[in-house]
């Protein structure tokens, strides 16, 4: 090794404090972006193998009743490779120990062979024997939330038969992946599951011999999705199609795509901020560096070292900080990553995970972060090289300090030796000064979002629970009945109040554009359920039109006052043209999909009298037991929906989120003390030298502090409310920017969120001085003085 | 050799009407005024002269670190102010040695490392060792600069400056922070080396004692030559006291 590389080793040694905290934080920045990325490349490869080999189909529809020599005809829609029918019911479930009724889907099992599509992965047990009446496969979540081992069994409500079911196997399937009842927000594996039968005994209990009411098919390559969708849709009209859509619309591809999107978006948010931060100090560490160095870069230059030696010498010094950092950060981003990517796979019931990392991804860090060292070290490198020998060579001048403006406004008197110090030192190097009051609102910023986050997420429950949707439980009817039936329930015990409601699918098109929704009609006198402005306001139902979320109003492009095209996909299938009234402000998800109007008018353009879907119910705690028992006995409901439940389960996920919160919580805390670590050591070797000199003519040790922990602190109450707008703006783009059509979150920060992360920066304020002080403590006059450091 | 010998010599150095000029911001300060002068291989030349007379700019000048304003400073023919930044590098990295009175080491080496750091740029140099041996320090070679004193460390960046065989040594007052017996000993090893290695050297001092050691004495004042006196009896090191 060469002298000037030692030089090199020493130097990094002396100021190794500086240099592991900027490691730290580059390694923190490069595991968050590897771990995002193994998480959310994992999470595809897996998904794309578990598709293929479960062959999941790529079009879907349900309709009232196909018979079977329909399928023929399906099969040769030019573009269609395979179709697989099905019959698919949803039924109240009673399970022993379970007092509220529970969701279930009962989906005939999938055919064996080589044809069958959409098939189920067992997990324990067995499938179910051909021609067995009461044998069921239960989903793995539901399964595992409601304790069904093979051997377990529960009662379901078969069209007003309530039958004993037995489980005698647990599967996963690449079709409900995810699956939440529609209408709520969340899965709530315990309320909500899928289960297998035989087909043969499903279709005796729902009488559909020899008929299906469910369809998947697969495409050839190269066909067109929208037009199969369309032939097919016209096909299905006799048959009572709801009409067909394509694996964008299929609940559980389309929320596992959401969340793969808004990882991405995130990735692409938070990187450049850390690097960013990794340049700036970098860039501060090296002029500072540079600085000390004026000297030795002249004895180097005298003794004929070139103008690009020396600049390489230091571009080293930023080499071997970022790819030390590097390198910890890919190792521990390469844990982290399978980790996380183990938990989602858990969250998402894969059957097998497979790790995607690609390995461009480790060229892309390595790219990335080379070129934020090189922006780091470059302006240090340009000095380095640019430093005349001679000037070099010369000790540098004493700064110039002036007297502060602050001064001049005439409470000099006020101020002593030492806070004057501290004040024309933060004025005397402007740049630096509000560099690092940038770096130190940067990292504040850092630490608000991640809470910043998850207040929206808080939020956005609030609204949807209690401001948007304030029954108790929703019921849905196996088929519409007339509003009369509200009267029927009326008298059931603990019901408060009691609205009906009717949801029909359609589709709903503007210039060019449709999409399949569903359109709820609402209860004239209705409160339990409203629709909601920007600030929060309930919109009164309008006497006419409809009302749609803002998200929707955007995908097509709509505004207030327009005319919607309605298709109506069930009744006599009416196509209506309906004025836009209002534009809601919904969040959830789901809500994308629906648009609201009065029942009454819902009922009438669609020619038909005054019937209702569902109901929503209030209803009186104390009773609700003898209530739920009421419900399982009564065949025409479906569906039920436990409000509670799903807040429940809402506030189950946050939690989970709140875990990741924590890592980029860790991560900020990194980038904060890092940040003003630095700051505080380059200040203090700057000055060391005046510190010796005013020890030396009678100071104490305590002025010294005084000085340090005072412009520290000067600069971090400066930078203070700079990080709080930052931090706004920073989850405001987190937010908008990981919004897609179907996800959206509102921003909300509370207040505990820039209290939190103060309150860090004052921590690392004080951890920083510590350190600085306990080197002011050990500070030997006599060397200080002599080396001229 | 002396000054006799010189004329068969062409000289090393010309130097003819130089002129350096600083500027900083408004105020101009004229640091040589018009400077002629040869110097002439193996010489040892004495600057001496007053605070910012222009002695350091001078030698700043012939070391290759600074640029004259107007004026011409040949080296072998070679003019020095035509040279761009890569000639004036390798200039200095094959022509000159440099010793300053504030010694200068890089304090995160060792001795032995110092003189490294000159000797890996250069073809054919005396190893490090050789050098440190040469300034009477074979013992100190593995310490760093702080653990030395003051005279040990100028020891150090003599070794350093000799150590490529330079053809020039040039020392700015490299004796200034040294009390007399140590800044003796210091003298006494640029002498002998400079003697041992052919070298030709210039050296600034503020202490008119010490000009009993050149072949020649430069005087300045206020940025011109006053007087060149040839040393009529040139002593050696060990002879001085002051
Ligand atoms: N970079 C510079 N900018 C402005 N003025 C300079 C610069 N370098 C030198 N000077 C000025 O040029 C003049 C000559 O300086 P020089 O260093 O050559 O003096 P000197 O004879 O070596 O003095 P000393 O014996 O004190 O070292 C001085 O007035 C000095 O202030
Ligand atoms: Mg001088």
């Amino acid at each position: 090794m060469n002298a000037l590389d030692r030089k090199l080793l020493r130097d990094l040694w002396r100021l190794r404090g500086q240099v592991i905290a900027i490691i730290l934080v580059t390694a923190a920045g490069v595991a968050a972006f590897i771990m995002a990325m193994a998480t959310v490349d994992s999470i595809e490869v897996t998904r794309t193998a578990y598709y293929e080999r479960y062959r999941f189909a790529e079009v879907f529809s349900a309709l009232r009743r196909g018979p079977e020599t329909l399928v023929p005809r399906i099969a040769g829609i030019p573009g269609v490779q395979q179709v697989s029918t099905g019959i698919a019911h949803n039924v109240i479930l009673d399970i022993e120990g379970m007092e509220e009724p529970v969701n279930g889907l009962l989906v005939s099992a999938p055919e064996k062979g080589p044809e069958s599509l959409n098939n189920i992965h067992i997990r324990s047990g067995r499938l179910i024997r051909p021609g067995s009446s009461d044998e069921v496969v239960v989903s793995e979540p539901f399964a595992r939330a409601n304790q069904l081992l093979p051997g377990a069994s529960l009662y379901a409500n078969l069209k007003g038969q309530k039958r004993k079911l037995h489980v005698v196997g647990v599967a996963l399937s690449p079709e409900y992946i995810f699956f939440a009842v529609p209408g709520t927000l969340s899965p709530d594996d315990r309320r909500f599951g899928v289960m297998w039968m035989d087909r043969k005994a499903l279709s005796n209990a729902f009488d559909l011999d020899g008929a299906f009411n469910n369809l998947a098919l697969t495409l050839q390559p190269n066909a067109s999705e929208s037009e199969v969708i369309g032939r097919l849709d016209r096909m299905l009209v006799d048959y009572g199609g709801v009409g067909a859509y394509g694996r964008a619309d299929h609940i559980s591809h389309a929320t596992l795509n959401g969340e793969i999107t808004q990882l991405r978006a995130s990735i692409h948010i938070a990187a450049p901020v850390f690097l960013g931060v990794i340049a700036f100090l970098l860039h501060m560490l090296m002029m500072r560096h540079i600085e000390t160095e004026r000297e030795h870069i002249g004895i180097l230059k005298a003794f004929g070292y070139g103008d690009s030696q020396v600049a390489w010498h230091y571009a080293k010094f930023v080499i071997l900080i970022v790819a030390v950092g590097v390198m910890i950060g890919m190792g521990g981003g390469v844990k982290l990553g399978r980790t996380v990517t183990e938990t989602y796979a858990e969250h998402y019931h894969f059957p097998f995970l497979e790790y995607g990392l690609r390995s461009s991804v480790f060229f892309e860090a390595i790219a990335a972060y080379g070129m934020a060292g090189l922006i780091g070290a470059w302006g240090s490198m340009r000095r380095a090289a640019r430093l005349e020998p001679a000037v070099a060579m010369r000790a540098p001048p004493p700064p110039v300090y002036r007297r502060t403006w602050i001064e001049g406004l005439g409470i000099v008197l006020l101020l002593d030796q030492s806070t004057r110090m501290i004040l024309r030192h933060i004025i005397r190097w402007p740049m630096r000064s509000a560099l690092t009051i940038f770096g130190i609102a940067a990292a504040i910023a850092i630490l608000i979002s991640p809470f910043g986050i998850t207040g929206s997420v808080d939020k956005m429950i609030d609204t949807h629970f209690f401001q948007a949707e304030r029954q108790d439980l929703t019921m849905s009817f196996a088929q519409e009945r007339h509003s009369s039936a509200i009267y029927d329930l009326v008298l059931a015990p603990g019901v408060l109040r009691i609205e009906g409601f009717r949801a029909v699918l359609a589709s709903v098109g503007f210039g060019g554009k449709s999409r399949r929704i569903t359109v709820l009609g609402r209860q004239a006198d209705g409160v339990l359920t409203r629709a909601l402005d920007r600030r929060q306001r309930p919109i009164p139902l309008p006497d006419r039109g409809v009302t749609l979320s803002s998200s929707m109003a955007q995908w097509l492009g709509v505004s207030a006052g327009d005319y919607v095209s309605l298709e109506f996909l069930q009744g006599r299938r009416m196509s209506r043209q309906v004025p836009v009234t209002a534009i809601t402000d919904s969040y959830i998800g789901l809500s994308f999909f629906t648009l609201f109007m009065d029942r009454g008018i819902l009922n009438a353009l669609m020619m038909e009298g005054d019937v209702i879907s569902g109901v929503h119910l209030k209803i009186d705690p104390l009773q609700q037991q003898s209530l739920y028992a009421k419900i399982k006995e009564i065949p025409s409901i479906t569906g039920v929906i436990s409000h509670g439940a799903s807040l429940a389960t809402m506030r189950r996920l946050l939690q989970e989120t709140l875990k990741l919160t924590f890592v980029n919580g860790m991560f900020a805390v990194i980038i904060i003390f890092g940040v003003i670590y630095n700051n505080a050591r380059i200040s203090f070797t700057e000055r060391s030298n005046d510190f010796a000199t005013m020890l030396l003519i009678g100071y104490g040790r305590r002025d010294v502090y005084f000085i340090v922990l005072g412009e520290l602190t000067l600069l971090t109450l400066a930078a203070m409310p700079l990080g709080c707008l930052g931090g706004y703006a920073f989850a405001w783009m987190l937010t908008e920017g990981t919004a897609n059509e179907v996800f959206r979150t509102p921003l909300h920060i509370e207040s505990r969120a820039f209290g939190i992360a103060m309150l860090f920066a004052l921590l690392s304020v004080l951890i920083s001085s510590i350190t600085v002080l306990m080197k002011v403590n050990k500070m030997d006059i006599v060397e200080v003085l002599k080396t001229r450091e | 050799m002396n000054s006799q010998g010189l004329d068969e010599n062409p000289p090393l150095f010309r130097i003819r009407d130089l002129t350096k000029i600083y500027r900083s911001g408004e105020v101009e300060v004229q640091a040589l005024r018009g400077v002629d002068l040869e110097l002439y291989r193996g010489e040892f030349i004495v600057l001496l002269g007053p605070s910012g007379s222009g002695k350091s700019t001078l030698l700043n000048i012939l070391g290759g670190l600074d640029m004259p304003t107007s004026g011409q400073v040949s080296f072998r023919d070679v003019d020095l102010g035509e040279l761009d930044e890569r000639g004036r590098t390798l200039y200095r990295r094959d022509t000159i040695g440099y010793v300053f009175q504030s010694y200068n080491l890089i304090s995160g080496l060792t001795a032995r490392e110092n003189v490294a750091l000159a000797t890996e740029i250069v073809a054919n140099p005396l190893s490090p060792e050789t050098a440190l041996g040469l300034v009477g320090l074979a013992d100190r070679m593995d310490h760093f600069p702080s653990q030395l004193s003051g005279g040990e460390q100028q020891r150090v960046s003599v070794a350093r400056a000799i150590a490529k065989r330079p053809a020039i040594l040039l020392c700015d007052e490299p004796t200034g922070a040294l009390d007399s017996n140590t800044g003796i000993v210091v003298l006494e090893v640029i002498q002998d080396v400079s003697r041992k290695l052919d070298t030709t050297t210039v050296l600034i001092t503020h202490n008119v004692a010490i000009a009993d050691l050149a072949d020649r004495v430069v005087s300045f004042a206020n940025g011109k030559i006053s007087e060149v006196r040839n040393n009529e009896r040139k002593r050696s090191a060990r002879e001085l006291s002051w």
